[in-house]
């Protein structure tokens, strides 16, 4: 089944379009033939059911796939004019332009400086002014003010949500366009959950965020657009206003008010 | 019937205890009066009064240095291959299971391949280079195994980090991997190479010369070892010997001590802070 969605772009260019993509782990199909298109500056969450294909599609989006043992994706992601899949394509630029926040805050070993400033140093993309860019990344990720005077100390002492903020400052730092974000909030309790909620709406105005969550209120809350996968299929995509009160599928209404209540 | 499974298995618990306990103590009693510092200075010699361990004890030495050195790199870059570059196919579980099967082989068998390639077909002779090289090949698949263990006990979240930042493979491992592994990869060097240190049967085996009287000066020099001291010393029929070998493997096992204290302090002293 292929299924491509017409979605109001705003006049831009889409920050990425998803044509026919389909991932399989081994011979497990996880996500079948799915086209949609991600419009800049604004946030798409991905949702359905555990297992539904929305984290496989996500590591799609960035060739984060490309790693896990057994994956086979076929199928185009055009970013910036081009297939991510081409041949002639750096997985680990893609990486850089389309950063990753995972669902477990994942702090290198070393100081809060040291985890900004490692993507800067391995991609170069500094400049020249290191301290100066893993200053700004702080800020932008709302982090600055409450590390600024312990950037040296170590990233383990800081709490579960600082840290996931913290991986946020270290994906921005290397200049990406879009940020795709993996359950980020599943690890956290409600006020630090709230707190990237917020972020990720600031990032909106320089950025494009793709969310996966298995949280409806979250999809609700935060984004733009949201798709809801069954089994590796992308049963609806549209405005999230839509999808969630008059959604065209059967099988949307029936998860979005079990899940709603 | 659960006290008498207690029991059983405290005794067998015991008797692994007492068993080198006893036989450690035995060793000090007969060699203890024997060390002494011309112990250390003297060659071997005929006359038990005037015989020491210098020549066995530096060849030790230069062995297991030489050895360290031919096998830690190699081994390593093995490792890292095997468990961060190489695709799960069927050939690299084939790899895997071999070098898990080459870390079970007899010494011996390393012996007779050393003999047959380093000494005769390299042409290197009874050298410290060609013991080095043979007690190599014996526990590269050992700090292998080991140094694998050590990449698998890096976090794979940390990996996904440092990729998706968009970091090479080479600069994840650099400088997200090894820095982490580097304390386990170094106490299992060590301590497989503490396990090269007790070895006589393979240098036995490519024919290491049981009495020398100086000492190595190159890895080209011939050499001896302190097992092998230690076994011509014990096969000798009169009494001092007997004390002598007692006093060997009291520096023996005072050696292979030290290194596992070592491997033990660079794995708790090295461990980066999470």
């Amino acid at each position: 089944m292929s299924t491509t969605y017409g979605i109001d772009t705003g006049g831009m260019l889409p920050a990425l379009e998803v044509r026919s993509l389909s991932v399989h782990y081994g011979s497990r199909p996880a996500v079948r033939e799915i086209s949609l298109v991600v419009p800049s500056h604004r946030i798409v969450a991905l949702v359905g059911p555990s297992g539904c294909g929305k984290s496989a599609l996500l590591r799609s989006l960035n060739r984060m796939n490309d790693l896990t043992a057994g994956a086979r994706i076929t199928g185009e992601v055009l970013f910036q004019g081009r297939n991510i899949y081409d041949p002639g394509v750096d997985p680990a630029q893609v990486r850089q332009l389309i950063g990753m926040v995972f669902q477990k805050a994942n702090p290198f070993p070393g100081s809060i400086f040291e985890n900004v400033a490692f993507g800067l140093r391995v991609t170069g993309s500094h400049g020249g002014d290191l301290s100066r860019v893993v200053e700004e990344s702080l800020r932008k990720a709302a982090l600055w003010d409450e590390v600024s005077d312990r950037l040296f100390e170590s990233a383990g002492g800081l709490s579960a949500g600082q840290q996931q903020r913290l991986c946020v400052a270290r994906a921005l730092a290397v200049g990406p366009r879009i940020l795709l974000m993996d359950e980020p909030t599943s690890d956290l309790d409600p006020g630090a959950a709230l707190r990237i909620e917020e972020l990720a709406i600031r990032l909106k105005d320089h950025y494009t965020v793709i969310i996966v969550t298995h949280n409806m209120q979250q999809a609700a809350r935060v984004s733009d657009f949201t798709a809801f996968l069954q089994d590796g299929e992308l049963v609806e995509y549209g405005p999230t206003d839509a999808v969630f009160t008059k959604p065209r599928e059967e099988r949307t209404e029936s998860y979005v008010t079990g899940r709603l209540g | 019937m659960d006290r008498a499974f207690r029991l059983l298995v405290g005794g067998a618990a015991f008797l692994v205890l007492f068993a080198p306990v006893v036989l450690l103590a035995d060793v000090l009693v007969d060699g203890m009066g024997y060390i002494s510092g011309h112990f250390f200075t003297n060659y071997a010699s005929r006359f038990p009064e005037r015989a020491g361990i210098r020549a066995p004890l530096l060849g030790t030495l230069w062995t297991l240095g030489l050895t360290g050195i031919l096998s830690i790199p190699v081994s390593v870059g093995a490792a890292v291959y095997l468990e961060e570059y190489a695709p799960r196919t069927r050939v690299s579980r084939m790899i895997q299971a071999n070098i898990a099967n080459l870390a079970g082989i007899p010494s011996i068998v390393y012996g007779i391949l050393g003999l047959a390639l380093f000494v005769q077909a390299l042409d290197l002779g009874r050298s410290v280079l060609a013991g080095a090289l043979t007690l190599s090949i014996l526990i590269m698949p050992v700090i292998i195994l080991e140094a694998q263990e050590a990449l698998r006990s890096v976090p794979p979240g940390l990996r996904e980090g440092a990729y998706a930042l968009g970091a090479s493979r080479w600069q994840v491992v650099r400088h997200q991997v090894l820095p982490l592994a580097l304390p386990g990869i170094l106490s299992g060097s060590v301590r497989a190479l503490s396990r090269a240190a007790g070895e006589a049967a393979p240098l036995l085996m490519i024919g290491v010369l049981s009495f020398i009287a100086f000492t190595p000066e190159s890895p080209g020099d011939p050499f001896t070892v302190l097992p092998i001291q230690v076994f011509t010393w014990v096969s000798r029929p009169r009494e001092e010997f007997q004390g002598l070998a007692a006093a060997a493997i009291i520096v023996l096992l005072g050696l292979i001590f030290a290194m596992n204290v070592l491997a033990i302090v660079i794995r708790n002293r090295l461990r980066p802070r999470a």
